[in-house]
């Protein structure tokens, strides 16, 4: 009996362990779009753009800057 | 009883701190803010008149380094203003202030008028118009 009860505690253990595996889920808020005329490939951030857009919009409208597709994402 | 009380006066002082903090930022927010919309209009002057150029940094810049000293006085102001708020927005949102630069780039270039100039990734001045197409 006693054989079996360090091999059984061992395995037990390692399930345990096997079973502690961390999902880490992360939402981004970027996506990327081809800035014209400029050829370079940028990533958007939405957050930061909305926030840009809370403080400056005297700067201009939302429309001036960005695409529809655009927009719909930033609503 | 009396542990309890010093309980409430540390909750209390905790609450009346936090609340003066978020005061004092969003006033600091507001402030730069409006100063930044004060300018605009000698900004977009000094822009339509080719002497100032949104720059790769998410600044402005000279981009004739002749220019009188009251255009150079405006583009250090507006930086020191959007500096401070690339700093608020960046706590706010939780990114870097380098994140906050590069999408005010995005931002500024996208806005420029096609005679404005923009600094290409080389940091050369071209005007809008003449870049890509």
């Amino acid at each position: 009996m006693r054989k079996f009860i360090v091999p059984g505690i061992t395995g037990m253990l390692l399930m345990f362990l096997s079973a502690c595996t961390q999902h880490h889920v992360t939402a981004d808020t970027t996506h990327r779009v081809e800035i014209a005329p400029i050829h370079v490939t940028v990533d958007i951030n939405l957050k930061v753009q909305r926030a840009l857009d809370d403080a400056l919009s005297f700067q201009g409208d939302m429309s001036d800057i960005f695409t529809e597709e655009e927009l719909k994402m930033l609503q | 009883m009396k542990k309890n009380l010093w309980k409430y006066f540390w909750a209390g002082l905790l609450v009346l701190f936090v609340s003066v903090t978020m005061s004092a930022y969003a006033q600091n927010k507001d402030q730069i803010t409006a100063s930044m919309r004060d300018r605009h209009p000698s900004l977009l002057d000094a822009k339509n008149r080719g002497l100032v150029g949104e720059a790769w940094t998410g600044l402005v810049a000279l981009v004739d380094a002749g220019a009188p000293g009251d255009v150079q006085a405006l583009v250090n102001a507006e930086n020191n203003d959007r500096r401070a708020l690339f700093q608020i927005i960046a706590a706010e949102t939780g990114t870097s202030v380098e994140e906050v630069a590069r999408q005010n780039r995005i931002r500024m270039y996208r806005l420029a008028e096609d005679s404005h100039f923009i600094q290409d990734q080389n940091r050369q001045w071209v005007r809008k118009r003449d870049i890509g197409n």
